[in-house]
């Protein structure tokens, strides 16, 4: 495609406008939403999401240790306590990630910057689910460990299995982010 | 009660008046992953959160822009139940279907393929281009300076080009 091929594109593309039948109908509906407060943006989305992530991990992780592993299967209290501090190391991580999420308004910030701050997001979400994955192991192999020496094999090949499946998809997912972050990063510099 | 009756009038008369360009945006930016309703409405979502916060200390136009931009840039797949239920697909097509139409509008996608595989802050410079923005409109939405811009737009040429020639 020569430069006149993309002069003329441009050209078109300047005297293209809308439908603007189908817009005013979408239109009126989505300011309808948005004064009625239905509709939020994808920051708020995430801020929510790991919000909960947190309030989960501080509260059902800690709560199932001392429950269920201590009070119904008399697992020994170290195992407890680890599983606890796992939620509680857990909630903090995601605790950090929500006023990340906050610190920056990005949609005010001038493009390049508001895709280095979306790039390094990126890359912390995937370092998050990295430490999560390791910690995950950490935490989940002594716990399957228990459940072998209380006579719970199905539990144990059933752990193992979701433990290795969900490792795989979490590094995979873990080095795509990476890749699609560092490449806008290497952009930006270009 | 009044108040948000005001401020919505006034914020139906601003995608009014920009609902092209908003439109645009959204369509250089769309994928199978995020169709064009889908950055509309994150777009619409942005401008209405950040209509209060807007003093006028740069071009309405410059707002709106950096908006889109930064919207699509940073867009993440949202819940379906929050979707419009019209979609704005063919909010881009053109009226009548002569064969000249048909043809431009083939030419829109073989543009929007090709600019499908740039990065995001040089689909921001071709948003802006495509629409006729000086370079210091450009470089206001984007932060890069005016000379940076040229010279990115310059490269941008130069991979569209390429890439057409594989296309045909």
């Amino acid at each position: 495609m020569s430069d006149n091929n993309l002069d003329e594109i441009r050209r078109e593309w300047q005297a293209l406008s809308a439908d603007v039948s189908k817009l005013a109908e979408a239109n009126k509906m989505l300011v309808a939403k948005l004064a009625a407060e239905k509709a939020t943006s994808k920051q708020q989305i995430l801020r929510r999401q790991y919000t909960i992530f947190a309030v989960i991990s501080f509260l059902v992780l800690p709560v199932l240790a001392f429950v269920a592993l201590y009070g119904y299967l008399d697992a020994p209290l170290w195992l407890c306590l680890l599983y606890a501090a796992g939620g509680i190391v857990f909630g903090a991580l995601d605790v950090w990630f929500v006023s990340m999420i906050g610190s920056v308004d990005y949609i005010d910030l001038p493009t390049s910057e508001a895709v280095a701050h979306a790039s390094r997001m990126i890359l912390w979400q995937a370092r998050l689910r990295a430490v999560g994955i390791a910690a995950a192991a950490v935490i989940i192999l002594p716990l399957l460990w228990f459940m072998y020496r209380i006579d719970q094999p199905g539990v144990l090949v059933g752990g193992i299995a979701g433990l290795v499946i969900g490792g795989v998809l979490g590094t995979l997912k873990y080095r795509s982010l990476r890749r699609t972050a560092r490449r806008m990063l290497a952009d930006l510099e270009s | 009660m009044s108040g948000t009756r005001d401020r919505q009038k006034r914020f139906e008369e601003l995608l009014d008046t920009y609902k092209s360009l908003i439109v645009k945006v959204c369509y250089i930016y769309s994928s199978p992953q995020a169709t064009v309703d889908d950055l509309y409405q994150e777009v619409a979502a942005n401008l209405w959160t950040g209509l209060d916060r807007f003093r006028g200390d740069s071009k309405v136009s410059t707002w709106i822009y950096r908006t889109a931009i930064n919207t699509c840039i940073t867009w993440v797949r949202r819940n379906k139940h929050a979707s419009l239920n019209t979609s704005l697909e063919g909010a881009m097509t053109i009226a009548d279907d002569s064969a000249e139409s048909l043809e431009r509008e083939q030419r829109f996608r073989m543009l929007h393929d090709m600019i499908s595989h740039l990065m995001p802050i040089e689909k921001a410079i071709v948003t802006m281009w495509l629409d006729d923005k000086p370079y210091s409109d450009i470089a206001a939405v984007t932060g890069l300076s005016v000379a940076n811009v040229a010279t990115r737009l310059h490269r941008i040429k130069e991979k569209l080009s390429k890439r057409a020639k594989t296309q045909e």
